[in-house]
């Protein structure tokens, strides 16, 4: 009688010379790619032991990141050498928690990201102006997102504005203007998690039509080419995505 | 009716629309002929119901994809560990600031592993800043003072499209010919190293570090970086590149 062992190191013989394992080329979301990439934590557990600084240990990470990748299709960051034809244009807060390629499981290529403090825009500010411009005229890109999160550190920073001074003073001021024209219904909400999540709806709501007004985007949508522009609110303590519905298009 | 004149797949089919079809409910006064046109509604006679072929779903945009797979992440993320994003809740304690470009490839989360929340990301055309962009000295203060954040990377990658905006300056116009002024000043200073190089890719790699260079020149700079380097406090600025082609990250030493 035919063993298990045996039978399975027969199939296994059978696979390595039937070039079964020749890897499949990764175009698809990591979850729905047949093969097992490794994930952020194993990554974690394969860096070598010894005394690294965190950017080393970062380096490290990514070398064997980038060696994952290209094991599956040697190939792979070469798709991306062309140029990139991103579908997204992502507005959204600095915060280290909100890890906007990660969160919205899409590929290198796909979304084209701006982060600032408070996911915030204003109509003097070159940076998101530029990134804007970029979007709309070189990318051609039609769906601007623009993301606020719950617990945002900026929002907080604006309701309290009178401790900061500085660059950050002058960023939030518009934030907080914006505090100081609904604080009566905001403040009666109660503190903490309520006031930072209604603040920071009204400011996505702000940044949304501040972007809706721009002349860039009046001119392309008179010129005929679609923008759609988008306010979610990430919230931390689900890990989900709201849509606020307050889409200018 | 000859049994074998429609296939399994057919019957079966069939079958399923029958018992999928709204039920009609008969009311008086209904007639035949009434009945039979709500029928052929129902089986519209010029569609071919010969095989299961599911309705064609139309495709997602980006923004609905994004949406739909959020949940799916969250909700694998929450089953793998009931408490992670509870835990994200907490105050903030990123240990690096990211300073990088918004290239859609340059996905500094991905790269990086930072879902952890170690990562507080600055990310802009080309990587840029200047002493007079408020957006990003903002994020600079806040990631200095208040997460005392201990290491600054700023990252440029190759094929940069601002790279080629500085190569081709003088056809820019609006907001952006303002943000990429500082880069073509640069590519200017620098010019006949920068075209002496042979291909097309090393030029925009080469532009692409020399910018690096001058922000992490800026960055030292700055009042707010020195105060803290003199008050004791551990801060490390790293000029990186990102290479596309490989997708790996290298020191560039410009520290």
């Amino acid at each position: 009688m035919v063993s298990i062992k045996s039978f399975l190191n027969v199939v296994a013989i059978a696979t390595i010379f039937s070039g079964v394992n020749a890897a499949p080329k990764c175009v698809k979301r990591v979850v729905d790619c047949p093969r097992h990439h490794l994930t952020p934590q194993e990554i974690q557990a394969i860096i070598p032991a010894g005394n690294h600084t965190l950017t080393e240990m970062v380096l490290e990470y990514n070398k064997i990141w980038s060696n994952d990748n290209l094991s599956f299709d040697p190939n792979y960051f070469k798709n991306f050498t062309g140029g990139q034809h991103p579908g997204l244009t992502w507005i959204g807060c600095s915060d280290s928690r909100v890890a906007s390629d990660t969160l919205s499981e899409t590929l290198p290529g796909q979304i084209f990201t701006h982060r600032n403090i408070a996911n915030s825009v204003s109509e003097d500010d070159i940076n998101s102006l530029a990134v804007l411009q970029y979007t709309i005229e070189d990318l051609k890109v039609q769906d601007i997102v623009i993301s606020g999160h719950t617990y945002c550190g900026g929002i907080n920073a604006a309701m309290d504005a009178a401790e900061f001074h500085g660059p950050i003073a002058k960023w939030i001021k518009p934030i907080a203007d914006l505090y100081e024209a609904n604080r009566a219904q905001i403040d009666a909400l109660s503190p903490g998690y309520e006031r930072n999540y209604a603040l920071g709806k009204l400011n996505v709501k702000r940044v949304v039509d501040i972007v809706g007004n721009l002349e860039m985007v009046k001119k392309a949508r008179e010129g005929g080419q679609p923008v759609r522009i988008h306010g979610w609110m990430y919230h931390m303590e689900t890990g989900l995505i709201e849509d606020l519905k307050v889409t200018n298009e | 009716m000859n049994s074998r004149a429609f296939s399994t797949l057919q019957r079966s089919s069939i079958t399923k629309l029958i018992f999928q079809a709204k039920p009609i409910r008969i009311h008086r006064g209904y007639t035949a002929s009434l009945l039979n046109s709500i029928r052929k509604q129902q089986f519209p006679p010029n569609i071919k119901y010969v095989h299961n072929s599911p309705k064609p779903v139309p495709a997602l945009s980006l923004p609905e994809q994004i949406l739909k797979y959020n949940k799916e992440w969250a909700k694998n993320k929450t089953k793998a560990d009931s408490s992670y994003f509870e835990n994200m809740t907490a105050v903030q304690t990123p240990e690096i600031l990211w300073i990088g470009c918004s290239d859609s490839r340059v996905c500094s989360d991905v790269l990086t592993g930072s879902n952890f929340g170690r990562v507080f990301t600055l990310r802009n055309v080309g990587n840029s800043l200047s002493t007079t962009d408020t957006n990003s000295l903002a994020v600079i203060q806040f990631a200095v003072e208040t997460l005392k954040i201990k290491h600054i990377v700023i990252v440029g990658h190759t094929f940069c499209g601002a790279m080629e905006a500085a190569f081709k300056y003088n056809s820019l116009n609006g907001p952006i010919s303002d943000w990429i002024k500082p880069i073509a000043d640069l590519y200017n200073k620098n010019k006949p190293t920068i075209d002496a190089l042979p291909t097309h890719k090393q030029q925009n790699q080469a532009l692409s570090e020399l910018n690096v260079k001058r922000n992490v020149d800026i960055i030292n700079s700055l009042d707010i970086i020195k105060k803290t380097k003199k008050s004791g406090k551990e801060l490390n600025i790293h000029g990186w590149i990102y290479d596309i082609e490989n997708g790996s990250l290298q020191d560039l030493k410009v520290s």
